[in-house]
């Protein structure tokens, strides 16, 4: 039934998800309806007021029984916006209620819980995306060029994302490195390698075979914060698949106004034939505002100053109103759910990336190349 | 004083720089195609030798036998640089550190520098070869290499090597980490034209691209970006350092441009990342 509206259910608003910026996709969208916001009924206080204003805000009912909320029969996708460590239950959850899934990023803390999810979906059959990989330009602009054929035989794949937020410091104190062991984040700070890595993984699943060895590095700190935990605001990752391509990937926070567009994102694609250079922010136009330029305090707001939810202006913007592609994945899930077919980017493939990231960090820990398959138990 | 080069064709435009600026006098390179050029070839190096007399002769191309062409020129009393490591060289001679002389290094150096960059954090370079094949490549990621340890001021004792290839087309991969934990990671591809830099410090980012850099032609098809010429070649200030220094060995061949071949090799067969020791 194309004409049929799909109604959505808002799960949880956590500071470190994407929930507030998909709101409005999903208000623009003339297949979808905003039902209600829900979420666990133990989280923090401050995380239950923010989903309450929010639900406010939208005009839909808050609730705290997750299980009523899912099962209501005028819900058909849940929108996944709670923290890493119970997304794995809520997808499983919903799939087995019958509803699809729109997930922000990944679908699991370990690989076990992303395993757990990419199982009850295609058991389910419901249609699940992660809508953060495959639909932005970085990853349209590489396909475009891969269907060309103008590279010839692809070599490799090497990927540079990067936000340019936070307000780097001195490294006043170095732990030794981490690993993180389901954990992700801590009250001040993410694992960078992981969320913003994590985006040109994506982009170099789309364009190798199945990745059999990873290296990794994490030694060097923007912020003191991570240095002082042992955990990763910047990381890189090199690896190669069965066929022998190779891919190289880093991904952290650099840092503000260091880049004229926020932080490079950018994909160097090596073929026999000819390379590609693609700029994920590009076309773009340049506006050097004197205002900006000289006037405009660049300092983080001290109630977010890693920039988890903004960042600075840029002089050179991106022509694109969706370089991220989120209104583009969301179209794939609503043909899927029409169609009945997978969406370009779902859990499965998410897990695998799960999979890939895993081992970059215990290729980091051990200082060596890890091969994959990993065990399922990380 | 009269130099003589040895190069393989595909750097004819850059023989042609370094013959307007420099009393060069000879081109050797051992093979049998017509390099197009106007000064005197020569596919045999003890007949150069003998028909110019150089004093110096410099190597901008590796091939298998480049050895014992080194050998012949330093029996023959001519000294010798080469722009890539020699496998199998028996005594000192001057090789690598081009980049030295490239205005892009330079300024970027310079830039690193400014107290206001603060410590690297991330280094990523993109280089082309001058020819397909494996020594060049291999010859391309050793100068990559020495770039980036002077960029930094510090060298990695270990990089993770990755390489494969289809046909004569070549890619290496090295991934480092120098002293300070600064992280190194090098990509060498098939076409001589790609070059990027992107340095990250903790003040800010260094970065240049060819395809930002070059001549824009438009045509009907699109736009190409083409090198300009009025930039002068590394190889130039290169070459000139060494007939100013008068001849003096700049840096030594030592074991690490063969272990790097060696791990290169080992990549290209496992198809997996190989470490090597520096």
């Amino acid at each position: 039934m194309p004409n049929e509206t799909y109604g959505i259910l808002l799960v949880s608003f956590s500071k470190h998800s994407h929930q507030q910026h998909f709101i409005p996709l999903y208000q623009a969208h003339p297949r979808l309806r905003i039902i209600g916001v829900a979420d666990y009924p133990d989280i923090d206080p401050d995380l239950c007021t923010y989903n309450q204003q929010w639900a406010g805000q939208l005009g839909v009912p808050y609730s705290e029984d997750l299980d009523e909320s899912i099962d209501d029969p005028a819900v058909d996708i849940v929108s996944v916006g709670c923290e890493i460590e119970r997304r794995s239950a809520l997808i499983v959850r919903a799939a087995e209620a019958g509803k699809h899934l729109w997930i922000d990023k990944f679908p699991g803390a370990t690989l076990a819980e992303s395993e757990a999810s990419a199982v009850a979906v295609e058991r389910t059959g419901v249609r699940a995306i992660i809508p953060g990989y495959a639909y932005g330009t970085l990853a349209q602009h590489t396909r475009q060029v891969l269907a060309s054929g103008d590279l010839g035989t692809l070599l490799g794949v090497h990927v540079d994302v990067m936000f340019g937020k936070g307000w780097p410091r001195p490294i006043t104190q170095r732990r030794a490195f981490v690993a993180p062991n389901g954990r992700w984040k801590y009250p001040d700070i993410k694992r960078e390698l992981l969320t913003v890595g994590a985006y040109a993984v994506g982009l170099i699943q789309e364009c190798l075979g199945p990745i059999r060895h990873v290296v990794g590095h994490a030694g060097a700190f923007f912020f003191p914060e991570h240095g002082a935990h042992g955990c990763d605001d910047f990381g890189t990752l090199t690896m190669t698949d069965a066929d022998g391509r190779v891919a190289t990937l880093c991904g952290g926070r650099i840092g503000t106004a260091s880049h004229p567009q926020g932080g490079p994102s950018r994909a160097y694609l090596i073929g026999t034939r000819q390379s590609a250079t693609i700029d994920a922010k590009r076309p773009a136009l340049d506006a050097y505002l004197r205002d900006y330029s000289t006037g405009y305090d660049y300092q983080p707001d001290p109630k977010d100053p890693m920039q988890w939810h903004g960042g600075p202006p840029v002089p050179t913007v991106a022509l694109s109103e969706d370089t991220a592609g989120l209104a583009a994945g969301l179209d794939d899930l609503v043909a899927a759910i029409d169609d009945d077919r997978p969406t370009r980017y779902g859990v499965r493939q998410a897990r695998d990336l799960m999979e890939i990231i895993l081992a970059g960090y215990r290729a980091v820990e051990c200082n060596a190349a890890i091969d994959l398959p990993l065990e399922q138990k990380l | 004083m009269t130099i003589a080069l040895s190069a393989h064709p595909a750097l004819n435009p850059l023989v042609g720089q370094l013959t307007a600026a420099l009393p060069i006098k000879s081109l050797y390179y051992p093979a049998r195609r017509n390099p197009n050029t106007d000064l005197p070839f020569f596919s045999d190096l003890p007949a150069m030798l003998q028909a110019t007399s150089p004093r110096v002769c410099a190597f901008l191309s590796p091939y298998a036998d480049l050895h014992n062409d080194v050998r012949t020129c330093l029996q023959a009393g001519v000294a010798v640089l080469c722009a890539g490591p020699v496998p199998k060289a028996n005594q000192p001679i001057a090789t690598g550190g081009i980049h030295r002389g490239s205005p892009l290094f330079a300024k970027a150096l310079q830039k690193r520098r400014d107290p206001s960059f603060a410590e690297p954090v991330y280094l990523r370079l993109v280089a082309g070869v001058q020819e397909p094949g494996l020594l060049p490549a291999w010859w391309a990621a050793c100068g990559q290499l020495a770039l980036a340890s002077d960029l930094l001021d510090e060298s990695p004792t270990q990089v993770h090597l990755c390489a494969n290839r289809h046909g004569r087309a070549y890619q290496v991969v090295l991934t480092a980490t120098a002293p300070s934990g600064a992280s190194i990671q090098i990509v060498v591809a098939p076409q001589s034209a790609i070059a990027e830099l992107t340095l990250l410090g903790r003040g800010g980012v260094i970065s240049a691209s060819a395809a930002h850099s070059g001549i824009a032609l438009a045509s009907a098809k699109g736009t190409q970006v083409v090198p300009d010429a009025a930039t002068p070649p590394a190889e130039l200030a290169w070459l000139r350092d060494f007939l100013e220094k008068e001849n003096a060995p700049s840096e030594h061949s030592d074991n690490s441009g063969q272990a790097l071949l060696s791990g290169l090799r080992r990549a290209l067969r496992t198809r997996q990342p190989v470490l090597v020791t520096c």
